[in-house]
């Protein structure tokens, strides 16, 4: 250990050989530092929550994840629904326009039943 | 807080609307329900209708409905149609269904050509209306034959 410190005092030594700084330089160089230091203490935080928030979306959890889930499903099984609702209506309206244009027609209900004529009809057209 | 409350809400909003819908297709008027016009009109489907399923009522109501716009004659034809348009299965409505809308589309005169057609075929003797419907059935029958079912 203290040869590691003799070694590291021996570094620091060589370094600052020759090295006359300014008061100003110094003063410089100890706002960047300051400077350096504070930006990596907020940076720090702000990556380790988008790191968590990611990893607690990916395992399916986090904060408010359960009614976001919950409002997407039911908001998707509501839309569903009116659609299937919105259909059957539709098509029970398509039934009753048919029905009415059938049962008006000047043809009887057999007409359209019997086999016998549609076979009569492609027989007899041109 | 707010969004839970919302999510509450839109459940509830979505199961009422549910029960609503599910409701109004199960109450449809029972004969007696029906008011004296629609009676009138639906005459000939008295002895059925209590048996009748919600969607086919609905429907009959909405015919009901239609029925003072008719013409004098469309309203002779559905009176005398009714009965034995309910009569028939689901499927045999279906294929009426069909074969009207395809002929529906045929250009006025072969709509008049059917017609014509219709009187000459009621002209033939029984047996032939039988060999052409045989017919029918038999050229029908390779593609109406159901596949053998894996289910």
């Amino acid at each position: 250990m203290n040869e590691e410190f003799s070694f590291q005092n021996k570094i620091k030594k060589l370094l600052n050989e020759n090295l006359n700084l300014e008061s100003d330089q110094v003063e410089r160089l100890r706002a960047a530092r300051e400077r350096a230091l504070a930006s990596q203490r907020t940076a720090q935080p702000a990556m380790a929550m988008v790191v968590s928030d990611r990893i607690t979306a990916a395992l399916g959890g986090g904060p408010g994840f359960t009614s976001q889930v919950a409002f997407t499903a039911l908001f998707l099984i509501f839309g569903m629904a009116c659609i299937a609702i919105w259909s059957n209506n539709q098509q029970a309206s398509e039934i009753e326009e048919i029905d009415v244009a059938l049962l008006t027609s000047d043809l009887p209900i057999d007409a359209y039943l019997d086999k016998g004529f549609d076979a009569w009809l492609k027989r007899s057209s041109p | 807080m707010a969004k839970a409350l919302l999510t509450l809400a839109l459940g509830a909003l979505c199961l009422l609307s549910s029960f609503a819908y599910a409701a109004a297709e199960k109450k449809q008027p029972a004969w007696g329900e029906l008011n004296g016009e629609q009676r009138q009109i639906l005459a000939p489907l008295e002895s059925d209708w209590d048996q009748m399923e919600p969607q086919r009522k609905k429907k009959w109501v909405g015919i009901a409905k239609r029925y003072p716009k008719m013409k004098n004659d469309q309203q002779q034809r559905v009176q005398q149609q009714m009965q034995a348009w309910a009569k028939l299965t689901p499927a045999e409505r279906r294929d009426a269904r069909e074969r009207y809308q395809k002929l529906s589309k045929l250009p006025p005169e072969q709509k008049k050509v059917v017609s014509k057609k219709w009187q000459e075929y009621q002209q033939l003797p029984e047996e032939q209306k039988q060999q052409l419907s045989a017919s029918a059935k038999a050229a029908a029958a390779p593609t109406s034959t159901p596949a053998p079912a894996t289910r």
